[in-house]
């Protein structure tokens, strides 16, 4: 068992399952989570993201 | 210098100076003294010099300059077995033996320059094999060839060519195989030509081979079978009748579970995973269910918190501990870390009525249900819930028990990890048998149930002690369908004692004689004829335990009160009865491979024959006698002991072969000429079923528990940080809910008993730090407790190890393919073994000779030649 | 300490794994050197040579382990300017270091200037791969969205693209560090290097010995750490690179 590597990868591996999809759900909810806490991030990110999406309104 | 030296030392004793002058040449002595530094590493006794002297003088007589040192040097080296310094009398017979061997067997050292050519024994024995092996690798090749070209022409054309027709033609031979009688040459002629044919194709893999292995087997136990029930039944006198009918139900009892046992695990699923929708908002809602009662809280805790660990959308999952003990602890643990706590007032049906109890009180659309020790990765919902999505009419998942500790077997008999586990077979291969026949089980753990037909069946089924089977049979009456997915997701404890073990089994029995009797699967409505045959199988396989105690006292019958079982000549006996026995330990052996080893199964069922012998019985009579009884999981045994109570009935089986034994020899010197024959194969089978009888011993002999939370063995880089910032590389060597044993890589940083310190332990690129206190320093190996958690660390540990979802998928990787000859050997010891455990029970009277004998034996293994890898010799 | 640790470390790590690997120092505080144990009082380095109209190439050095590297060298804040302004013509980099003509297994390790400057952005374009140290923290969240350099490399779509991401100085003990490097993972999962370099100790002490942290102290966690970072780099780059 190897602890840096992903162990899903692994156990995927292991079994020679190819495509499957594995969504990190904890992981994910834990960022969002991280994202709400601190004041700072959450201006940057939101900032960003609001950037972002008018960028692509105006490539559009 | 030297020769200074010896004149000052002669000059001490003049006769050794003369000695030294006169005999010797200075340059003589000085090589005799250099020689008897190398030869010696300590004192020399005047046998020792003697000797060491004698291969000096050879030395120097026929050794080349440039090579003595070495051959000194290794002298020593291949016998390590014996004190050149302080020869005894039986040395020199231990040295011819040593260097017999390494000159004739092992000849891969450096003494091959030497000894090359004493080879010969090693080419003859190769010459002797290869006229055996060269035609079965001929034939070998041949059959790969002929089942390629099936293969190929199946896989071209498959309008033409039906594999499926050609199987029907077989299997009708076969029946003409089965009927027709021969004499003993063309019996002979028979066997072999099959035996062939098998140990030809065996070493093929595919599906086509294990159907050949697995017709084979079945020929030639029908044959038997048909033999025995048209040729041999003795009907002599009343006695003898009712013996051979009694051996030949048995016999037939056995037939029949390994034809339902072959069409079971003809074809194994193995279902991979199937994904799930893109989108988590069609995810179906999870209920996680943890019944208990009585076990230890700490391990219902880490289950608790590997289940909050599963991915799955949080909104979607809910946790659920099902206490049916009201333990006012485990509520506030459960309201601490924010999961369902359902308790209570009564505990009618036990399990099933608990966890009917919590159906009422939610309402997720599956129920996903963990016994209390099993503890489930993370990615547990997401490798199974597909198949939900796929199959509307699934209303089952079940996925393997694991056990990370040793069960009762694995560690009285010292094979954790070695031999491949009871568990094993049916979670490696019957469940994956029963899934193509849409009749897998329910196993009570580590399943994902649909909530909608089990409200229609009325919960889960209370009637008999094992309500998960019942369960899974009622829903399959229904027409709903189960799946099994081998892929371990969930590891737990496995029982810790023997007696517990037995305790389990003796309800599983039966719970499954129940079943049998109030909702026999071969009855009623629903079922197909494959799911019934599956159930049938499952069933009737607790029923072993009486036929396996006839086969433990057969040949008693013959032996003891003179009645041949069997009406008919030894040879014959022979002729039908070894390629049976055989060819099912061929085919079982290609088709279970890594989950059962050969011989085993004698062990596991020689063990519970006695104790589901009458609880089956009696279910069978009356289902309603009986209650439940929890399985006992999580104790300690503290010192080691022979477990006299649960072994009586072994010792009493042990004494009646041995009654059994001690009549054969009278037989054998006293008996007619005819009989001889008869009474050698009944004193094997004696001696046979002692060897078995003698390994259910072995494991009753329950041995010491070192921890009572049990250490699980990894091999993992992980993180040390000192109090002063410092941080150190490590390698984790194993883990535990409490804590951890690490391997430092050098000495160059020490730490102290009780040193606190922070561990780092990394998941993917995730990286966790717990606060831990250092309980043991041994050297380089540290031992380290978690001190303090809080709730949120304690999730983070279990997220890092028991919450892996690769965790346990390498487990089965350590296990060979079974090797039958050398399975046998292992029973062999094992059986062994149980009767050096008695000895120990036995009054100092008797346990004398056996002491003795055991010196004997000890002193004989000193002359057993030893084998010399070549590192060992580093000049 | 932050890019000329690193790189020390990860040059000293790339030789253990049997590579060719030269480190060039760009930044004017010229510290890289004092990790290969170069004396803190000799003033030789490229800078110096091409103020004095020498060939830049003589400052190479080789330390005890075999590295070779070339220090800045001490420089006046005039001669800097000059320097700048008059004598690092556009392409000189790349010029200077084709002429060389090195071979392709050759790493070259560039340690480059976080300030912009005409050498800088010389160096960015030049390198095949830029690796961007960053620290877990909020300070460099916002400057990884919003900062000149940033700007500079966002604007550049190849200099985006072989930007690499390393995390370094994370605090083993620190909460927001670890979820700052879950954040910078969610924003960059395939940039960003999934080995993170740690605040050890070990570190300071061996800077303050001269030496690497995988010499000074062989086992620590940092030193094993370094091994990673260079092996993964070598399993998925075989040459060259800035930072």
């Amino acid at each position: 068992m190897n602890y840096e590597k992903n162990d899903v990868d692994e156990l995927y591996k292991s079994l020679g399952i190819k495509d499957y999809r594995y969504v990190e759900i904890q992981e994910n909810e834990e960022i969002i989570q991280i994202i709400n806490k601190w004041a700072l991030v959450k201006e940057i990110i939101n900032f960003c993201s609001e950037s972002q999406s008018s960028q692509e309104v105006k490539t559009k | 210098m030297i020769l200074t030296d010896l004149l000052q030392r002669g000059s001490k004793y003049p006769l050794h100076q003369f000695v030294y002058w006169i005999f010797l040449q200075p340059q003589v002595s000085q090589d005799w003294l250099v020689f008897k530094k190398n030869y010696f590493h300590q004192k020399p006794e005047t046998s020792g010099m003697l000797f060491g002297f004698i291969v000096f003088v050879l030395l120097q007589l026929y050794c080349h300059d440039s090579k003595r040192l070495f051959v000194t040097k290794s002298i020593q080296k291949n016998l390590p077995h014996v004190q050149l310094a302080k020869l005894t009398f039986a040395d020199p017979l231990r040295m011819l033996i040593q260097f017999t061997w390494l000159a004739s067997i092992q000849s891969a050292t450096p003494y091959k320059d030497l000894l090359a050519n004493l080879n010969f024994f090693k080419n003859i024995f190769s010459a002797v094999s290869n006229v055996f092996f060269y035609p079965l690798k001929f034939l070998t090749e041949l059959t790969g060839e002929v089942l390629a070209n099936i293969e190929f022409s199946a896989n071209s054309n498959d309008g033409d060519f039906k594999p499926h027709i050609y199987l029907i033609i077989i299997f009708l031979l076969a029946l003409v195989c089965l009927t027709i009688p021969f004499n003993i040459s063309s019996q002979l002629v028979f066997v072999f030509l099959m035996w062939f044919v098998a140990m030809s194709i065996r070493t093929h893999n595919g599906y086509l081979p294990k159907l050949i292995l697995v017709i084979l087997s079945l020929t030639l136990s029908s044959r038997y079978l048909f033999w025995r029930a048209t040729a041999t039944i003795n009907t002599d006198s009343s006695v003898d009748t009712v013996t051979s009918l009694i051996l030949f139900t048995a016999e037939f009892y056995t037939w029949l579970i390994l034809l339902l046992g072959y069409f079971q695990i003809a074809g194994p699923l193995q279902r991979k995973t199937y994904s799930l929708p893109n989108d988590t908002n069609l995810w179906p809602t999870v209920d996680i269910f943890i019944p208990t009662y009585n076990e230890d809280i700490g391990i219902v805790k880490t289950t608790t918190i590997a289940a909050i660990n599963i991915d799955w959308p949080k909104d979607k999952i809910k946790i659920y501990i099902l206490d049916d003990g009201n333990r006012h602890a485990l509520q506030d643990f459960a309201n601490e870390i924010h999961v369902g706590y359902i308790s209570r007032t009564n505990n009618i049906h036990a399990k099933a009525g608990n966890i009917n109890n919590a159906m009422q009180l939610t309402e997720g659309e599956y129920l996903t249900i963990f016994d209390c020790d099993h503890i489930p990765v993370r990615s547990f919902l997401q490798t199974t819930m597909g198949w939900f999505i796929r199959d509307e009419k699934l209303a089952l998942i079940q996925t393997p028990h694991h056990f990370y500790s040793p069960d009762p077997f694995e560690r009285n008999l010292n094979n954790f990890k070695k031999t491949p586990n009871e568990n094993s077979l049916f979670y490696g291969v019957v469940q994956d048998g029963n899934d193509l026949w849409n009749a897998a089980f329910f196993c009570g753990s580590c399943a994902i149930l649909k909530r909608s037909p089990l409200t229609e069946i009325g919960g889960i089924a209370h009637e008999t002690v094992t309500e998960d089977a019942h369960t899974a049979l009622k829903l399959h009456r229904k027409g709903y369908t189960s799946a099994y997915i081998n892929i371990i997701q969930a590891a737990g404890q496995a029982t810790e004692s023997l007696s517990a073990h037995i305790g389990q089994r003796i309800r599983w029995s039966r719970g499954m004689a129940q079943i049998f009797r109030i909702d026999n699967p071969l009855l009623g409505k629903g079922l197909k004829i494959s799911q019934r045959l599956c159930y049938a199988n499952a069933m009737l396989h607790f029923f072993g335990g009486i036929p396996r105690l006839i086969f433990l006292i057969a040949p008693l019958a013959f032996l003891i009160i003179h009645a041949y079982i069997i009406h008919a000549p030894t040879v014959e006996i022979l002729l039908y009865a070894l390629p049976a026995i055989i060819h099912s330990n061929l085919a079982n052996s290609y088709m279970q491979g890594k989950h059962r080893y050969s011989f085993w199964s004698e062990i596991y069922e020689a063990v519970l024959a006695w104790y589901i012998a009458v609880p089956t019985t009696v279910a069978l009579f009356k289902p309603k006698v009986g209650t439940f009884n929890v399985t006992a999981k999580g104790g300690l045994i503290k010192d080691e002991f022979f477990d006299l109570t649960v072994s009586k009935p072994y010792l009493m089986l042990i004494s009646l072969n041995v009654i059994g034994l001690i009549f054969g020899v009278y037989r054998f010197f006293n008996g007619p000429d005819d009989e001889l024959s008869t009474v050698i194969i009944n004193v094997i089978w004696a001696i046979y079923n002692l060897l078995v009888l003698g390994g259910a011993i072995s494991v009753a002999q329950e041995t010491k528990q070192l921890r009572l939370h049990h250490r699980i063995d990894v091999k993992t880089d992980i993180t040390l940080r000192k109090k002063s910032g410092h941080l150190l590389s490590a390698k984790m060597n194993n883990f535990s809910d409490a804590g951890l044993g690490v391997q430092l890589y050098s000495d160059e940083v020490s730490f102290d008993k009780n040193e606190s310190i922070h561990v780092l332990i990394s998941r993917g690129d995730r990286e966790y730090i717990f606060p831990a206190r250092i309980a043991s320093v041994n050297k380089l190996y540290i031992g380290i407790i978690l001190d303090n958690l809080t709730a949120n660390q304690k999730q983070n540990f279990i997220k890092c190890n028991y919450s892996r979802s690769d965790a346990w998928s390498a487990w089965e990787d350590n296990f060979d393919v079974d090797k039958p000859l050398s399975s046998f050997l292992d029973i062999v010891t094992v059986g062994f073994k149980g009767y050096v455990v008695l000895t120990r029970s036995i009054p100092r009277k008797i346990t004398k000779y056996f002491i003795k004998g055991r010196t004997f034996l000890f002193i004989l293994k000193t002359f057993y030649p030893r084998n010399i890898h070549a590192d060992t010799i580093n000049l | 300490m932050g890019s000329s640790t690193v790189i020390a470390n990860l040059a000293r790590n790339l030789h253990e794994l049997d590579q060719d690997v030269l480190v060039i120092d760009l930044k004017s505080n010229n510290l890289l050197r004092l990790h290969f144990n170069m004396d803190w009082c000799n003033p030789n380095g490229w800078a110096l040579n091409v103020i004095n109209d020498q060939p830049w190439f003589n400052a190479g050095f080789k330390c005890e382990f075999g590295i070779s590297f070339m220090p800045f060298g001490r420089i006046t804040y005039e001669n800097k300017q000059c320097l700048f302004n008059e004598k690092i013509e556009n392409n000189w980099l790349s010029n200077q270091l084709s002429m060389a003509n090195f071979s392709d297994k050759k790493w070259i390790i560039l340690n480059v200037e976080s300030e912009l400057n005409n050498l800088s952005i010389q160096a960015l374009n030049y390198a095949d791969k830029i690796i961007r140290v960053i620290e877990p923290q909020a300070t460099c969240l916002g400057q990884f969205y919003d900062s000149i350099q940033s700007n500079y490399l966002s604007n550049n779509p190849s200099l985006h693209d072989k930007c690499l991401y390393l995390i370094n100085k994370m605090m083993p003990l620190s909460e927001l560090d670890h979820e700052m490097s879950l954040v910078f993972k969610s924003l960059i999962p395939n940039q960003l290097i999934p080995v993170k370099i740690h605040f050890d100790e070990n570190i300071k002490e061996a800077f303050a010995q001269k030496t690497t942290v995988n010499i000074y102290a062989p086992n620590s966690g940092t030193a094993k750490q370094f091994r990673t970072l260079a092996t993964w780099l070598m399993l998925h780059f075989s040459h060259k690179g800035a930072a």
